[in-house]
Order: C-alpha cells, then structure tokens, then sequence
C-alpha cells in the first residue's frame, strides 16, 4: 500500500537529518591545544570597547601594555623594558623594548603606543574606557575635542617615551596594564572588529558565542613544548562545564561552590585543585541617598550571620568582608565587624523610627550566585522584621536603574582591575563616581574624597597603604552597603596540563609554562 | 477531522446531562484517579499549615542540606528550610496560578468563541485570525516575553498564561457554537425576532457549557505546566515563594550531593498534571468523545 | 489541492505581519536600555548618546516600526545588539542544531512510540499493557525540564555513562539524553496512538482473515494493522516536529545545546530586540510551513479528507 514505503522514507529522512543536520565540529578529546572555557560570551576583543574580565583576559594575551602584571600580581615590563618616575610623580619616562613586533610583523615604536593612546581618547570611537588614560596631561582637552594633540605625550625617538600627567596618581602604572591602555597596530585597526597586537598569542578564530581560539604570536620567542593553542569556549551552564571537564574536552574548570567538597574529595581530582582567594568582594549596595541613618544601615549589617552563609554556600572558604579592601592588597586590615545580631538589628532600626518593620526592594542581575547569597540574606532580613523583596533583572535593565539611583538595594561584585587599594575605594566611594563610574551606593563624604584624592598623590608606598586603609576604616563605620564576602574560587586542573599558574587578577594570566600531554 | 455533528449528551436538556455526567464520572475509573489525585493535592495545599508546623520561608543555615529523615520527611534545602512543606505551599501557588489562569483563558475565548461562531463572516475571519496569530507564536517563547516584559509576579502570570491560552479556547468554542447554531428551535427563535445577545446567552450559551466546562479542565494541567516552566525559568515565582518549579531549577546546583531536592517537586508536578489530564479526559469522553480531540495544536 | 496550499501560503504573510507587529511592541515595553548592554561598569554620557543616535533609538516609534518593516521586506532581520552579528547569520547556525534534536527527537518518538504501541496492544489486557498504558499518561504529565533533570542525575551524576550536557564534540553521546527528554510527550502520545489504532484496526475482517491463514501476531500487528494505523500517527508526528522546532526552549536550556530554542530565550533575557524578532519570526513562519506540510500529506494520503472544512477543533 502507499503509506508504507513514503512513512518509511519520513523515518529514514528524520533518522538522517538526526545524524547529519548540524555540521559537526569534531573536537578531539586529544587536543594539543589548551582548552578552557567561558561562562560568558565576549562581546569586543578591540582594547579600546572591552568592558568585562573575559574580554579583559583575552586581550591581555593578544596585547601589550607598557607594563603587566605577572600571576602573582606583581608589576612586570610590557613594552616598555624599564622606566623612571619623577619625585613629584608626575613624570615618566619609558624605554621601550627595540624587539617588540606586532603579529604582522610591523615593530612597535613610542610612536605607535602614541596612536594608541589617542584612538582611545578620540571623541570619534567613543570608547567606553577613556577614563583610563585621563590622567594624562591635555588628554581631556583632547577627548572633549577643544584641542588636537595630547600634550602629555612625548615620543623622544622611537624607542622612547614621555607621558606627563595632570598631578601626581601613584596607581598611574597600574592603568597602563588595563586593556584600553594597551597597543594596538592602528594602521591597521579600523579594517576589522579586532585589531592586531604584539602579545604574546594572536587570535586565529573567533566564532561568536561559540569559542575564540589563540595561536602564539609567530613573531615572538615562545618556550619549547608549550601547547599550541589556546581555546576559549562559551559554555554558560555550570553543569555543562563539568561534564566537559570530566569528560576531558576542558583542561581548567572553575569549580561551583556546590561542587567544590567532591573534587577536593575525588582521588582522582583532589592533587589537582587549585585554591586562589579573589581580589574581589561581594556586597549589598545600599542606596544612601535614601537610606540616610546610618544606624538603618548598621543595623541591616548587623542582621546578616556571613560566617553561617559562607560556610553553606561558599563552601566555607570565603572571607568575611570587614572592609572593601580584599586580604592580599596592600591596606587590607583586619578590623571588628559588624557582628551577627538580630537583636541589636531590631534595636537600631528601632532607634531610627522603624520599629514595626522595614521594607524594601534589592535588586539582582541575573546569577546564580545572586540567588543562592540573596535568599539567605532575604531570610536573614526577615527574621530582624525587614521585609526584602528580590528583584531579578537582566544586566542592562539592571544597570539603567541602579546607575540612576532608582532602587533601594542591590547585588553586585566588584572585581580588582589592578591590585591596588585605590582600585576599590575610589570607584566605589569617591562621590565624583555616583552612577555608572562605580559608586553605586551613591555614597558621598567630602572628608572621603579629599582623603581619596591625598592618598593617590603620596609617593611613599607605606604612607599610602595607611592611608588607604584609614579611609577604609572611615567608610566602613558609615556602613554604605551591606558587606559580604571576599570569594575564594576553587580551580581543577586536568592531569594531562602541568605549568598552570593561577592569576591574581584576571589580566595575569600568563600560559607560557602550560605543557600539556596529547 | 471536524467536529462532528451533535452527540447524545449535547441533544439532552441540561439538567440531565450534568446529573448523568456526575455519575458517570465515578464509575470511570482513570476519571476517578484523577479526581482522586486532584483531591489529594488541592487537600494538601489548604491544610499545610496544619499538617506541618514548619514555616516554609524561615532559613536556618545550620540545618541545611539535611537527608530525607524523620524531622524532614523530603530533607532541607540549601537554607535549612524544610522540602515537605514547601513542596504544599508550592500547591498552593500552582493550583492558584492554573485555576485563575485557566479561567482568564475560558473567559476571552469563550466570549470570542461565541462571537465568532454566532455571526460569522468577517467577524469570525478577524477573531479566527488573531488566533492564528497567537497559535503561531513559538509556544513557551510568547510567555517567557511577556513575563519578561511585565515582570514576573503573579497578577502578571494570571495575566500572560490566561491571555496566551485563550485562543484554543476560542477555536474550540466556536466549534461548539457551530454545530448549535443550525438547530430548528434556535432557528425558531430567531425568527420570531429574538435579539442577538438573547439567543447567544440565553439559548445559545446554555447548550455548550458543559463542553466549555471540559475545555476548561482539559487546560487546567497546561496552565500548570506553563507556570512550572516559567518558575523554573525563574520568570514565575520570586524568591523566597516556594513554586514546584523554582524548586527544580534551584536544587539542579545540588544535584550530586542533595538529589531529593528536585525530586519530590518533580513528583508533585506530574501526579497533579497527571490528576488533570485525567479528570479532563474523562470529563470529555463522557460528554462527548470527539471533543477538541487534537489535529492542530 | 493545489488551490488549498497556495491559499494557506497566502495566509503566511499577514499572520506573519501580525507576528512581527505583536512582538514588536511587545518588545518596547521591555524596561531597559540596550545601550547599556554594550558599555561596561564605568561610562560616560556622552558615550551613551553617541550610541543610541547610531541605532535609531531615539526616533519615535511609528518610526521605527516603519523602518523594522521595510527591513523585512527586503529580508534585513538586523544586527544583534549584544554581538553585532547579523541575526540571519546566528539563525543560520543555529537552526541546524536544533532541527538535529528535533529530528533526533521525532525519530525516539516514531520508534519507541510506535514499539510500545504495538507491544502493549498485542498484550492488551495484560499487566504490561497496563504499564506501558499508564507509563505513556505519565510521561505527557511530567514536565519536560524534570525528565532532563532526573535523566542527567542516572545516567550522568550517579551512572556516569553519558555526558550531562552540551553539544561538546557532536558525538552521538551528546544527543541522547536532551533528543530523549525532548521526545518525552510525543513518544507517550505515538505509543497511546498506536495502540487504540492498532486495536481498531483489530476488529477488521482482513485481519480476521489474516489470522485465519495463520499469521503469527506480532507479524500481524505489523504488518497490517499498523499499517492502517500510520495516518493519525503521522499526524501526531509532524504536529510535534513543528512545535519541537519552535518549542525547545526548556530542552535546549537544560541541556545547554546550541540551538535557536535557547538563542531565543537569551536574546529575551538579554533584551536583544533584532535577535528576538528575527528567531521568533523564523521560528513562527517553520511552524507554519511544516503544519501546511503535514495537512497536505495527510490530505494526500487519506482522500476522505476535505481539506480546507473550517479548521475547527
């Protein structure tokens, strides 16, 4: 009869289209390439638009800066091979490195970083990071289009070069290392999305949302036996991440909180797991244009047990937050928190003229941390008579709001861009970065801010140190946010990868000692 | 397959056929597991707060985690909370969003519905069209962007399953209303003037209530569904609501080392869907077989 | 016949427009700015004005319906927000893996569905058929995302045998698990199908007279009961292969395989509006082409069917 033979042809054509539909990219188990992977996808990888730490990772491997950061998160030369500071500070001079070439060839001259430095600042790209090198002298002139040369960059020959700053900034060194400083080829730079680099790997694939691959830059020395290629794949589900890794298709894993006591566990894992506390801290933000007594805030800290939701959701291993400066920075102090107390909760708030209760709304993007950490705060909050609500929000949605000042709490993370105190109290506290500069909390303190802008003139390193931890302590008696934690992430890595360092900073990551056996 | 013409159980008076429906239900018997099952979830989610004396929300860190034992008959979350009862309270919500949902769907499709089949034309056309329109929609996708949209509350999710749901509905009653329409005493009445809103609801109305009755059961496991997807998406319940589908996404992290976590929500979801589909079928089946029996979705 | 398919293919266009207008301000009711998607933690105003001049996101908005209108007309879905990549480029990579699973899933359905059908009307009556019977009832009762969860735990966590999710390096491995949580309500709907077909079929008097000359059972099950039995199963099939093709957001998310379910319900957390509306356009016109496929062929196949009878039901 008809039916048979045409149903039989519909279930051979779906059994076929099952086996053939999608172009398979056959990933070997056995690749002698690196394989790592990403929990989000890179949007840019041009220096000048990079915004997050991915972004930021991969550009330290394709770019240069004057200087870098080794994986311990000391200062190490880039392009430049030594330099000197004036004593006021507001002098440097750079002798860069004659060897340095770009992937295609071209070597990198002063004059080249100098082109560099003004494509970032050119009112014409609009690139979201012309912060960082607005110190410079004549820079803002020049990104505000009132003038056509940066006056405080100086190209002596080609291998040298001067950069005068507006005043002192004793961090300056540190922005040199972040992406939107680092050089590109801008004779090159406008013909496609990614522009070309002196790092030492050069990007040979990208296909967006799915994977980046790296390749080593040819025009650089590269250790025997190093692998030959690094490649990031975009795989946002934790679950996903460690299936691949078990299966072998990853090398390096982040392990979830969840997971982490069964690899420290595992035989097979446990020699492999690497520890690495975080220059990175989680908060509640509070809005302090709203919340205006400081005994409300005081109180909300003292409601929070963060040793007990640490000890369940953060395996235990984070530190709790008494200050904004993580353990490991210069200027970190251990001082007395705000300890667990319900009672004494209820008694500020009482105190404030909310004894029947508070209300209020904290808002999160969307994250799985968030949601576990924000539950328990939630439940937290409701046993000292303040009622939370959780508003969960994607990033840009999320964004617009705080950055405006529209809520009343939020979840967030700040991560160090480099490792230095000022890094986090700046941003986050100085009141001339309210909104989307950092200083969400809208906290504002004139003695703050003059504190701030003394300590980032002070040459003298230990000088500085005290004074970054005193402007700590200051900020963190008024209590602007509710403070968490400082993470520690856990990191498996395959047996097969030896020479795998973990970076203090995500801008470290350095993969010249990686083997990996195939 | 169209509808066909008018079975045995629509031709009776009204008063018998819901008599002879009601008896016939119980002698069904998956009709009757489903009612049963039904029972059971709807009887555990009114007397929660008698049969636990745990409070769902209340978070006790040193407790968490906890195996499935005598304290804690499905174990503790994350938070130390206890899984039992938050697995009723989760009824509570659930069976609130279907019903509420389910009849904001029977309400516009049925008054759409009824519109359509009655007068036809390009009415029907415009009507028959929107809900092409709506059943084009890739189906969980127009849900997800109008909670997206809205926020997710659960004003919003009566609102979004009800209007998304009412166009097979609406397809369902205008059949109906057709194979009613063309019968001699309607005809009759409305040659002797009858207007046209007293024919649709006082003759017209009457005669498909009980398939409108089923339509609606028939759903009822749908809309539950739709919001336990929704919440596992995390576009439905918010923290700290407990919703069986919130409750699946948030111990899939724990997967490995607290399994019951998502198992016992999981559990909860499929009897009271499975309770649903159940009585619904039944329901159709006894009143008339071929009702929305389904070539397009 | 000819007549009926053009007229339906007429049809695709306005429902199409319908789609696209109702999702597009859908879409402009979502809060949040885009612009700010694309800048990171620290911005400056002026960058974000420069921005939203350059994507029109100031016009007013009969603007810019007018605009995404003449766009599609000339086959422009636009440029994601987040990536900038062409959203005809992220369709065209993505659908395959999708129609993958789909037809991976289609086929579990067919096979097991029908096998069970078939085993469970040869034993009717029996404790198995009774299990298989309420087996099938469940598993259109069970959510899709708990199945892929409780399938992950056996046979990834606890047994080890397959991975727990991802596309990883296109192995067959890879497919099983989401291929078998996707088919879920399809394989219990073909099995319940198949067997009330098959027994119906039962009662004829050529099977009658098959089993007179001898015929085994199974064989007769088979070869001719099932026979006649295909048509509404097929029916069943393709109604499913279109909504698994639009539908396998849950699916595709669980699992985290790259397909065009999953790309859709991030461009909609992300509030990427091209993205959107491109995959839910090219999503709802799949739809409607592979239900027009499906009614011809069954058109074809049984000519007691008259197509076009007012789509009730």
């Amino acid at each position: 009869m008809r039916v048979t033979p045409r149903c039989a042809a519909i279930i051979a054509t779906c059994a076929a289209l099952a086996f053939f539909a999608s172009g398979c990219a056959r990933r070997e188990n056995d690749s002698p390439m690196l394989e790592l992977a990403l929990e989000t996808s890179p949007n840019r990888l041009d220096p000048a638009f990079v915004v997050d730490a991915a972004e930021g990772e991969i550009c330290s491997l394709m770019f240069e800066g004057l200087v870098g950061f080794a994986p311990d998160g000391s200062m190490v030369p880039g392009l430049a091979r030594a330099w000197t500071v004036s004593g006021d500070g507001t002098h440097y001079q750079f002798h860069l490195d004659t060897r340095a070439v770009f992937s295609n060839g071209r070597p990198v001259h002063a004059g080249d970083v100098i082109a560099s430095f003004r494509r970032v600042l050119d009112p014409a790209t609009a690139s979201p990071r012309a912060w960082v090198l607005a110190r410079i002298r004549g820079a803002n002139d020049f990104h505000d289009g009132k003038s056509d040369a940066i006056a405080g960059l100086v190209a002596g020959d080609d291998s040298t070069l001067t950069i005068d700053l507006e005043a002192p900034f004793a961090p300056f060194l540190s922005l040199l290392a972040l992406p939107a400083a680092r050089v590109v080829d801008t004779a090159t730079a406008g013909s496609s999305d990614v522009p070309v680099g002196s790092g030492p790997w050069q990007l040979s694939e990208w296909l967006r949302g799915d994977r980046i691959t790296l390749t080593p830059n040819p025009h650089r020395t590269h250790a025997a036996g190093g692998v030959e290629g690094i490649r990031y794949r975009i795989i946002p589900e934790p679950f996903t991440r460690i299936a691949e890794f078990e299966s072998g298709t990853i090398d390096v894993l982040e392990i979830p909180d969840a997971e982490v006591p069964r690899f420290r566990s595992d035989k097979k894992y446990a020699d492999h797991v690497l520890k690495r506390p975080e220059l990175r801290i989680f908060y509640v933000g509070l809005n302090n244009a709203k919340f205006m007594d400081v005994r409300v805030r005081q109180a909300l800290n003292h409601a929070i047990n963060v040793p007990a939701l640490i000890r369940v959701l953060a395996s235990g291993e984070a530190v709790p937050a008494h200050g904004s400066v993580p353990p490991g920075l210069p200027g970190h102090r251990d001082r007395p928190g705000y300890e667990y107390d319900p009672a004494r909760a209820r008694a500020l708030l009482a105190q404030a003229g909310y004894a029947d209760g508070l209300s209020l709304e904290i808002w999160q993007r969307e994250s799985a941390e968030g949601n576990r950490v924000l539950e328990a705060v939630q439940g937290y909050l409701l046993a000292s008579g303040v009622h939370a609500t959780l508003v969960r929000r994607e990033w840009s949605a999320f964004k617009e709001a705080v950055n405006a000042g529209k809520v009343d709490a939020f979840f967030l993370d700040w991560i160090a861009d480099y490792p230095e105190a000022e890094n986090f109290l700046f941003p986050l506290f100085d009141s001339a970065n309210q909104g989307g500069g950092g200083n969400r909390a809208r906290f504002s303190d004139p003695a703050v801010d003059r504190r701030l802008d003394a300590a980032s003139r002070m040459t003298d390193d230990a000088a500085r140190e005290e004074a970054y931890a005193g402007i700590d302590s200051l900020v963190y008696a008024q209590a602007p946010w509710i403070y968490l934690y400082f993470p520690t992430s856990f990191h498996v890595v395959s047996p097969r990868v030896t020479g795998y360092r973990l970076p203090a900073i995500y801008l470290a990551n350095d993969f010249s000692g990686v083997r990996k056996a195939h | 397959m169209n509808v066909a013409a008018a079975t045995t159980a629509t031709e009776l008076p009204r008063e018998h056929t819901d008599a002879r429906l009601w008896r016939r239900l119980v002698s069904h018997r998956s009709g009757l597991v489903g009612a049963l099952l039904v029972a059971g979830v709807v009887l555990s989610g009114i007397l929660v707060p008698v049969l636990s004396r745990h409070d769902p929300n209340a978070i006790a860190m040193d407790d968490a985690l906890e195996a499935p034992g005598s304290a804690h008959i499905f174990g503790t979350d994350a938070f130390g909370r206890d899984v039992a009862t938050r697995v009723m309270y989760g009824a509570r919500f659930s069976l609130e969003v279907g019903v509420v949902s389910r009849l904001i769907a029977l309400v516009i499709g049925t008054v759409l519905g009824l519109l359509a089949g009655y007068y036809g034309g390009r009415t029907e056309r415009w009507i028959m069209r929107l809900a092409d329109v709506t059943l084009a929609y890739p189906g969980l996708l127009l849900l997800i962007a109008v909670m997206a949209a809205v926020g997710p509350s659960k004003l919003s999710l009566f609102v979004s399953i009800g209007v998304v749901g009412w166009a097979g509905v609406a397809r369902l009653v205008r059949a109906q209303v057709l194979t009613v329409k063309e019968r001699e005493y309607i005809l009759a009445i409305r040659s002797l003037g009858a207007s046209d809103s007293t024919v649709i609801v006082r003759h017209i109305l009457p005669n498909v209530l009980t398939p409108i009755i089923v339509i609606f059961s028939m759903g009822l496991g749908a809309s539950i569904m739709a919001e336990s997807s929704l919440s596992f998406l995390g576009l439905g319940a918010q923290p700290p609501t407990a919703s069986w589908g919130s409750m699946i996404a948030s111990g899939i992290d724990y997967l490995r080392v607290a399994p019951w976590l998502s198992l016992a929500p999981g559990i909860m979801i499929t009897l009271t869907v499975l309770g649903f589909n159940l009585l619904g079928d039944a329901l159709r089946d006894l009143s008339d077989p071929k009702l929305g029996r389904p070539t397009r979705k | 016949m000819l007549q009926y398919a053009l007229k339906r293919i007429l049809w695709f266009v306005p429902i199409l427009l319908g789609v696209a207008t109702v999702t597009f301000f859908l879409l402009h009711v979502l809060p949040g700015d885009p612009v700010l998607s694309m800048v990171g933690e620290r911005y400056d105003a002026a960058t974000i004005e420069q921005l939203r001049t350059q994507m029109h996101l100031d016009d007013p908005l009969p603007q810019r319906y007018l605009r995404y209108l003449s766009d599609l007309v000339r086959l422009d879905l636009g440029k994601s927000y987040i990536t900038g990549v062409p959203v005809w480029d992220s369709i065209k990579q993505r659908a395959p893996h999708t129609l993958r699973l789909a037809a991976a899933a289609m086929t579990i359905a067919v096979v097991i569905g029908m096998g069970i059908g078939v085993l469970a009307a040869w034993k009717r009556g029996t404790p198995l058929d009774y299990l298989m019977v309420g087996g099938s009832v469940i598993g259109v009762s069970m959510p899709v995302f708990w199945l892929g969860v409780l399938l992950i735990y056996v046979f990834s966590a606890r047994l080890g045998l397959l991975p727990a999710s991802g596309f990883g390096d296109g192995r067959l491995a890879y497919l099983i698990l989401p291929a078998l949580t996707l088919s879920q309500a399809s394989t219990a709907y073909v099995a319940r199908i198949t067997r009330s077909s098959v027994l119906d079929e039962v009662g004829e008097t050529y099977v009658k007279v098959a089993r007179a000359k001898g015929l085994s059972e199974p064989r007769l099950l088979v070869r001719h009961a099932l026979r006649n039995a295909l048509l509404p199963i097929i029916t069943v099939v393709g109604i499913d292969f279109g909504s698994y093709l639009s539908g396998s957001v849950l699916t595709e998310s669980i699992f985290a395989w790259p397909g065009l379910g999953r790309f859709t319900l991030d461009a909609i957390l992300k509030r990427d509006l091209p993205a959107i509306q491109g995959s839910v356009l090219f999503m709802a016109a799949a739809f409607m082409t592979v239900n027009l496929a499906v009614d011809l062929l069954y058109a074809r196949v049984d000519p007691r069917v008259k197509l076009g009878s007012g789509g009730a039901g």
